[in-house]
């Protein structure tokens, strides 16, 4: 028997899509030059399922690594006239809600718990042409819902990134569609998620 | 644009990657002995001493500390945090050990394979005779060799002197294959080097008591789908049920943590750490049931309610049951004299030797501890001149390999 507790090489890859989403813009810029326009401010909504793999184990007994949720958040960016836009990002993420029944010695009771949390980041991206990439940088307000013979709620703030690349059709009057693709990442928790998406965007003001 | 980029980069590496992940070691969590009868009890004392080195690879210092805790053989160094636990059999006259050795502050760690050759020691162990000396022929990994021979037998000090290890033996940054404040750790304390422990006390929201240090669950010390934030959010049973330690182990109630230790091991003291002052009357009477327990048992085991804190100090002046049994005081002497039934006064280690307020009060009849004390050079300092009782490290194998040594 051994010991093993980290999962280091998800931290790593992580780290190394960020260091790629932040270079990709610097490099797009060299390629192209500075191109004056419009400044803008634009508003993006997004939603979808969620895939989440919990990467920390040993869990209680009957408790899985990997989780079906959904997530739906929305960003305003502001863009200069730059390649580069920064904004805020918040909304809501379900990671997993499950219930099962318990069987002690003496009695069954359904345990039945709920697993959220609050994005608030600071929002980088990149857009060219149709295409945006960018990354959220901050944290989640994790919050947990357990019930069996009694409810207990708790929450807590945890650091964590947020990686996510579009594709947006226009559709008139200013907006929108198209699907979006986020990663999420709790890396002190060890939850990574991936969330295909469909989101809607907005320009709200531009001049 | 650069300058923005790069500060990207740095906030992004930050966010995913300050919160370091330990690397992980692979320690065994059990030795086995090699082919071969038992080794007699009565016979083992003959191996336990200070030995020095005579050749070979450097990697564990000149001197060793050789003890049996149990039926299994360890040794420590004073110089590195460095512990080894091997089991053995005899092969005709000669002993022989299969182990491991761990470098508690890093992830080095081996297998260690312990030779005492008939004429060296070997005879001796089979027989229970006296031996002239004992020389040990140690093999890492399968190929380094080293050799040390006895010098001394394990220094002692005229009173009982505690090694104790924080957190029950050792952190979850220490990764010793079981969680802190777990009983798992409890019982690993002594291959550690440990005669007593320190734990910390939690009250859960329906008020049980358990085993634990912070006041919140997070990943440095559960692994859990649902239970994160206060601890004093869950109930006993959701705890119980949904959360797991770092290593596995459920998270022990006050209750079972204490009657594993008086059952399973020869720890002498356990000190609690009191952090949930609301609850000081319950914590004092499980206390009097361990006492009593281990009492009954014929154990010589003390559990001590520490009082750390004002805090702490008020709510048990004020708890119906304060003074019925043993306290160990981390407040000034005056206080510590003020309490009836106080039995240990223990100031931090930052605040200096205090030679005179030590001796003052051993002489008015109390032992004298301090805390929480990792460096080799001040452990030294503390161990000099067999002025305090006891000392409470994060590196109770470091101190052991000190103070069996000192002479």
């Amino acid at each position: 028997m051994t010991a093993v507790i980290t999962r280091a090489p998800a931290a790593l890859i992580v780290q190394l899509a960020l260091i790629i989403l932040a270079w990709a813009p610097a490099r797009a810029q060299q390629t192209d030059g500075f191109k004056l326009g419009a400044f803008r401010v634009e508003t993006e909504l997004c939603a979808g399922p969620l895939y989440s793999n919990f990467l920390k184990h040993p869990y209680a007994p009957g408790e899985s690594d990997n989780a079906l949720g959904m997530i739906t958040f929305a960003r305003v960016l502001w863009h200069p006239d730059h390649l580069l836009g920064v904004g805020l990002l918040s909304g809501y993420i379900l990671f997993v809600s499950d219930s099962h029944w318990r069987v002690d010695s003496n009695s069954s009771t359904e345990v039945s718990g709920r697993l959220t949390a609050i994005p608030l980041m600071i929002d980088v991206s990149m857009q060219k042409g149709h295409f945006d990439v960018g990354a959220g940088l901050g944290g989640y307000i994790l919050s947990t819902v357990l019930t069996d013979s009694a409810t207990s709620r708790s929450s807590k703030f945890e650091l964590g990134i947020l990686a996510h690349a579009s594709y947006h059709m226009p559709i008139g009057g200013g907006w929108y569609l198209g699907p979006e693709l986020v990663i999420n990442f709790l890396s002190y928790r060890g939850i990574a998620s991936v969330a295909p998406q469909l989101e809607l965007k907005y320009d709200l003001i531009a001049y | 644009m650069r300058t923005t980029v790069v500060l990207l980069v740095v906030a992004a590496a930050l966010v995913a990657g300050c919160i370091s992940q330990l690397n992980p070691v692979s320690m065994p969590l059990t030795v086995s002995p090699p082919p071969g009868m038992p080794i007699d009890t009565a016979a083992r004392p003959i191996v336990n001493g200070v030995y020095v080195r005579d050749n070979g690879d450097e990697i564990f210092g000149d001197t060793i500390v050789v003890r049996w805790v149990h039926d299994r053989l360890c040794f420590y160094t004073g110089t590195q945090v460095v512990f080894a636990e091997t089991a053995g059999a005899l092969a005709g006259d000669t002993a022989r050990f299969d182990g491991y050795y761990r470098f508690v502050r890093s992830v080095e760690t081996g297998s260690v394979a312990m030779t005492i050759l008939p004429e060296e020691g070997g005879i001796a162990l089979r027989t229970g005779s006296a031996s002239a000396g004992v020389t040990v022929h140690i093999v890492i990994n399968g190929s380094t060799s080293i050799t040390y021979h006895r010098v001394a037998p394990l220094a002692q000090s005229a009173t009982p002197f505690h090694i104790i290890g924080h957190r029950a033996g050792g952190r979850n940054s220490e990764r010793l294959g079981r969680s802190e404040n777990s009983i798992a750790m409890a019982r690993f304390s002594e291959i550690l080097g440990c005669t007593g422990v320190e734990t910390d006390i939690h009250v859960t929201r329906d008020g049980e008591l358990i085993i634990f240090h912070d006041e919140t669950f997070s990943p440095r010390t559960v692994s859990s789908m649902y239970v994160l934030g206060n601890v004093s959010d869950f109930t006993l049973r959701q705890i119980r049920n949904d959360a797991r330690l770092l290593f596995g182990e459920p998270i022990p109630t006050v209750e079972e943590f204490l009657n594993a230790i008086i059952d399973s091991t020869t720890l002498e003291l356990v000190w609690l750490d009191v952090k949930a002052p609301s609850v000081v009357e319950k914590i004092i009477n499980a206390q009097r049931v361990a006492n009593a327990h281990a009492r009954n048992n014929g154990r010589n085991l003390k559990v001590y309610f520490g009082v750390p804190s004002q805090e702490v100090l008020d709510a048990y002046r004020a708890a119906p049951s304060a003074n019925t049994e043993p306290v160990l005081c981390e407040l000034a002497p005056d206080i510590a004299r003020s309490l009836p039934t106080c039995k240990i006064w223990a100031p931090r280690w930052t605040n200096g030797l205090q030679a005179d307020n030590v001796r003052a009060m051993q002489q008015a009849g109390y032992e004298v501890l301090t805390w929480t004390l990792d460096s080799p050079e001040y452990m030294t300092e503390f161990l000099n001149g067999d002025v305090y009782n006891g000392i409470l490290t994060n590196y109770p194998s470091m101190l052991a390999g000190l103070y069996y040594a000192r002479h």
